[in-house]
């Protein structure tokens, strides 16, 4: 991004002129991925996108938005912030809403950049094709029969962002992800399996070590492949329910993160009262916290805001009693919490929102059984021993343990919530059985309620969040999670 | 674009390319909690070029793009990275010769244009007439969203192919405190006022579900899902499973000899036909991205397979011809047309004991090749003897390709333009 400081002071100075604050943000994101399906490159795309938004400010704090997708062409770049300029006149023209607390925050300077260690925009597509082609293969070659598709991606997305203040914040991250799908066709109904690996840049493709365990874990899926048909289904709620780390950090990105998230003081969530922060509140057991923060090393990093605000470590639980809310500049002081920095847009394009970055959930220790083992790698009678010689069957005669998340969706307001499982067995002291694939719903601050006892260290998972329509990759860690049983609580 | 195919044209290396390119220009506007245009839905005016270039270089190698306006202010170093993303990909080069379409529909409001440019207060006063009625149905907090767009659709390729589209459409998401939803599309300023009679019933159900009622689960209770509700879950396990991508690559539930066989998947009355070229209809287009024409396609008809859903490089590796694409419900209708379709409220009032769901949490999550699913939906209304109840929170279980061969009716309401169905899952009722 050549020369965008003079573009962004270009456009502020214009701004001014009619007495209008503005924040400025640039955009330049790339992305490229290869796709190999049933032992052949299917697929390669390059994408890569430039951009500008302007969020327009009068002096009462009316705002407007206008962005345009080019940061070279001056007359549409005037024409874009004309366009925010006179859309900030109309809404005060209108008597909207207005956002004043944008003229309280301090000017920033920084420069932040999460970069991969090789970056996947120097290898050669034939480099590329060769890497992909050798793990497809090692997967292809233990399952002939089935239809496999693997995909590589990789992405930088650099943010410059400027405001009337002086305010100039500088960030970049980078994202790699290894996708595995198998469909177990060839019979009447196949069963769709997922596998990911995530890191920063290529060199998740040479991590031999990790993809290994992918395989393991995919394998570990794949086996009950054949027996699924056969299996029974089970539904109905009071059970005890074990959550696989991928389940578990799903559970506390959607149905916890996104009621915390500060702009639901617009509409409604369990952890507002009177549309404020329920500071205190008890919403799960003392040992039990809930952080959001994302290092350099996670994916979801987003050091800045994108009002260029820095992005603290949110503590949202805090032994079990609601500390503070994912919050943005907009609804922070309303929501009365601190101001966390959380606000995430995907593209120029877009309107900032509160987001997750990397949501985790930690236990204290003495609730926490250490496991030697990756339970995503383990046979399930491993963890039965483990549950058996934490004394879970003592209290609990019969477990549901739900292994690989499909994903999940949430009603923030009231905190409904839904999460499909790849597999799903019943445990008992003595039996593991295999049954048909459940959705596991219900009420997030009852589940979190039931939650008693951990298994393992936090396990990262990768995913991508939508929210208003804006897909951002965020990732969750968790480690296995006991849920004791709860009538609103189901499993179907 | 101009210079980007005199650049292409020149280009020693490039033996055949096609260049996709999608110009909008667009206004939005929203209601979040109580305040029209404020911080999370503020007034918005956007301008994006967006499109793709594929390239056969004289290798034989393809290389896929995106363009944006960056890649047509900048042709040389377009192609160039282009040239280095280059894979090998036999079933890819596909360029069509040029042609005269067969037909040509209007998919362009010039009343539309004006407001999308010049009068922000149509939109603003819409906002408000919905807030008002969703109000008096006892919404408190409000989530609506109107956008306003106009488009231009251009793809030339190597081969003299030049075909250019105008499109305007006007879009309204309303959110009534994430209990139900509607959305209305038009490819012309569209008035609130002409639904007035299916918003009324939407009230209805929204205040009934103002209260939570308990069921004691004793016999099979029949559900009638929404328009939006229905369509969704055929979408997500029926037209997913047509798609031609993964219909080649054996991820689909049907391979290509079910499609050859005509294999029967589903009941009589389940036809699927698009008619992509209908003239101002959302997702109508006269052709596809890659400058198919938009002809009338039909993939099952009374249950069986016919094609999958194909574009040119699956319609190339399945050796099919090319279909026009499946761009969502306006243009796609699923049951035949002499199927008998119940008015929705008449349906609830007739109802002695079922469950209406509006919509699903998780769709997305359900496992689309089995056809297994097990859906819960928080916002049921029970309903009993034609009296809307209360809300209940269901969980429906079962496998959409056995449930709809059982005793399956229709309903439509003119908030969708898809009908509803009714049909017996099983339903578990939570808490």
């Amino acid at each position: 991004m050549k020369n965008v400081k003079k573009i962004a002071q270009m456009l502020i100075s214009e701004a001014q002129k009619e007495n209008i604050y503005t924040i400025i943000r640039l955009q330049d994101y790339k992305s490229r991925s290869i796709n190999a399906k049933n032992g052949k490159i299917d697929n390669a795309n390059l994408t890569e996108s430039t951009g500008i938004g302007i969020q327009a400010y009068t002096q009462n704090g009316h705002t407007g938005f206008a962005s345009v997708d080019t940061i070279l062409d001056e007359k549409r770049l005037l024409a874009c912030l004309h366009s925010a300029i006179n859309s900030a006149k109309t809404s005060k023209q209108s008597n909207f809403e207005k956002i004043k607390e944008i003229f309280e925050i301090e000017p920033t300077k920084a420069e932040v950049f999460q970069k991969p260690e090789i970056d996947p925009f120097t290898i050669t597509n034939k480099e590329m094709e060769k890497d992909l082609l050798k793990f497809h293969s090692n997967i292809q070659r233990k399952y002939p029969q089935y239809a496999l598709s693997n995909t590589a991606s990789f992405s930088t997305n650099d943010w410059r962002i400027f405001r009337s203040d002086g305010t100039d914040v500088h960030f970049s991250t980078s994202a790699a992800i290894l996708v595995s799908t198998v469909n177990t066709s060839g019979k009447e109904a196949g069963n769709e399996f997922y596998e990911s690996s995530y890191g920063k840049g290529y060199e998740l493709v040479y991590d031999s070590e990790e993809k290994s365990a992918h395989i393991k874990r995919l394998a570990n899926k794949l086996q009950y492949s054949d027996k699924l048909e056969a299996a029974n289904h089970v539904s109905g709620s009071n059970r005890a329910i074990l959550l696989d780390s991928s389940m578990a950090g799903v559970f506390v990105h959607e149905a916890f993160g996104h009621t915390a998230e500060s702009d639901n003081i617009y509409q409604d969530s369990p952890l507002l009262l009177n549309k404020k922060l329920d500071k205190g509140k008890v919403v799960a057991k003392p040992f039990i916290h809930i952080l959001d923060y994302a290092d350099k090393n996670d994916r979801g990093f987003n050091p800045y805001s994108s009002y260029g605000i820095k992005r603290n470590k949110i503590t949202i639980v805090k032994k079990g009693k609601l500390n503070s809310l994912i919050s943005d500049i907009v609804t922070a002081k309303r929501a009365g919490c601190q101001l966390e920095g959380g606000a995430v847009c995907e593209t120029y394009e877009d309107i900032p929102v509160p987001r997750m970055s990397c949501t985790q959930i930690i236990l204290d220790k003495n609730k926490t059984i250490p496991l030697s083992f990756d339970h995503r790698e383990a046979n399930t009678k491993e963890i039965q021993k483990v549950l058996r010689e934490a004394g879970v069957f003592d209290s609990f005669s019969e477990i549901i343990y739900l292994l690989g998340s499909s994903g999940g969706n949430v009603d923030s307001q009231k905190g409904n919530f839904q999460f499909a499982a790849t597999l799903a067995f019943k445990m008992t002291k003595s039996i593991v059985e295999l049954i048909k694939p459940v959705s596991f719903s219900g009420v997030t601050l009852e589940a979190l309620h039931s939650v008693e006892m951990a298994f393992g260290d936090p396990i990262g998972i990768p995913g991508l969040c939508g929210k208003f329509g804006q897909y951002i990759p965020e990732s969750t860690k968790a480690p296995m999670i006991l849920l004791s049983p709860n009538k609103y609580v189901t499993i179907g | 674009m101009n210079n980007l195919q005199k650049y292409l044209k020149k280009t020693k290396e490039v033996r055949n390319y096609r260049l996709s390119v999608y110009k909008n220009d667009s206004l939005s506007i929203g209601i979040y909690g109580q305040s029209i245009g404020g911080a999370y839905a503020p007034i918005s005016n956007s301008s994006k070029i967006s499109g793709d270039l594929l390239i056969e270089w004289t290798d034989g190698n393809i290389s896929k793009t995106s363009i944006t306006s960056a890649n047509l202010e900048n042709p040389e170093r377009t192609v160039l990275t282009a040239r280095e993303v280059s894979i090998t990909d036999e079933y890819s080069k596909t360029f069509l010769d040029n042609y005269r379409p067969k037909n040509k529909t209007l998919q362009y409001s010039k009343e539309l244009k004006k407001i999308q440019t010049e009068n922000q207060d149509f939109v603003v006063d819409q906002l408000r007439k919905i807030k008002d009625i969703e109000a008096s149905f006892g919404v408190k907090s409000f989530e609506t969203d109107i956008l306003a767009s106009i488009s231009k659709t251009q793809v030339i390729n190597s081969k003299g192919l030049e075909l250019a589209d105008s499109f305007s459409s006007y879009t309204l998401q309303s959110s009534l405190e994430s209990r139900f939803f509607f959305t209305l599309s038009s490819r012309s300023p569209l008035e609130i006022s002409a639904y007035s009679a299916s918003i009324e019933l939407l009230g209805k159900l929204f205040r009934a579900s103002d209260t939570s009622v308990k069921v004691k689960q004793k016999e099979k209770i029949a559900v009638i899902l929404s328009p939006e509700a229905a369509w969704s879950l055929l979408s997500f396990f029926v037209i997913n499973n047509l798609r031609g991508s993964l219909v080649a690559n054996r991820l689909s539930r049907f391979s290509k000899e079910d499609f050859k066989d005509q294999k029967k998947i589903l009941p009589p009355w389940f036809t699927l036909c698009a008619d992509s070229q209908k003239e101002m209809t959302p997702g109508a287009a006269n052709f596809t991205s890659e400058g198919v024409e938009n002809e009338k396609a039909t993939f099952i008809k009374n249950g069986q397979l016919k094609t999958p859903v194909l574009d040119l490089k699956h319609s190339q590796k399945l050796g099919l011809p090319p279909t026009s694409l499946i761009t969502g419900p306006y243009t796609t209708s699923f049951v035949e047309k002499d199927t008998k379709v119940d008015a929705l409220e008449k349906r609830l009032n007739e109802s002695e004991q079922a469950v209406f769901i509006p919509y699903f949490l998780g769709m997305h999550t359900q496992n689309q090749t089995t056809g297994d699913y097990s859906l819960p939906a928080p916002y049921a209304i029970y309903i009993k003897n034609g009296k809307l109840r209360g809300t209940i929170k269901v969980i429906i279980t079962g496998n959409i390709f056995v449930d709809l061969a059982n005793n399956v009716k229709f309903t439509k309401w003119d908030l969708f333009p898809q009908p509803g169905i009714c049909f017996n899952p099983n339903v578990i009722i939570e808490g």
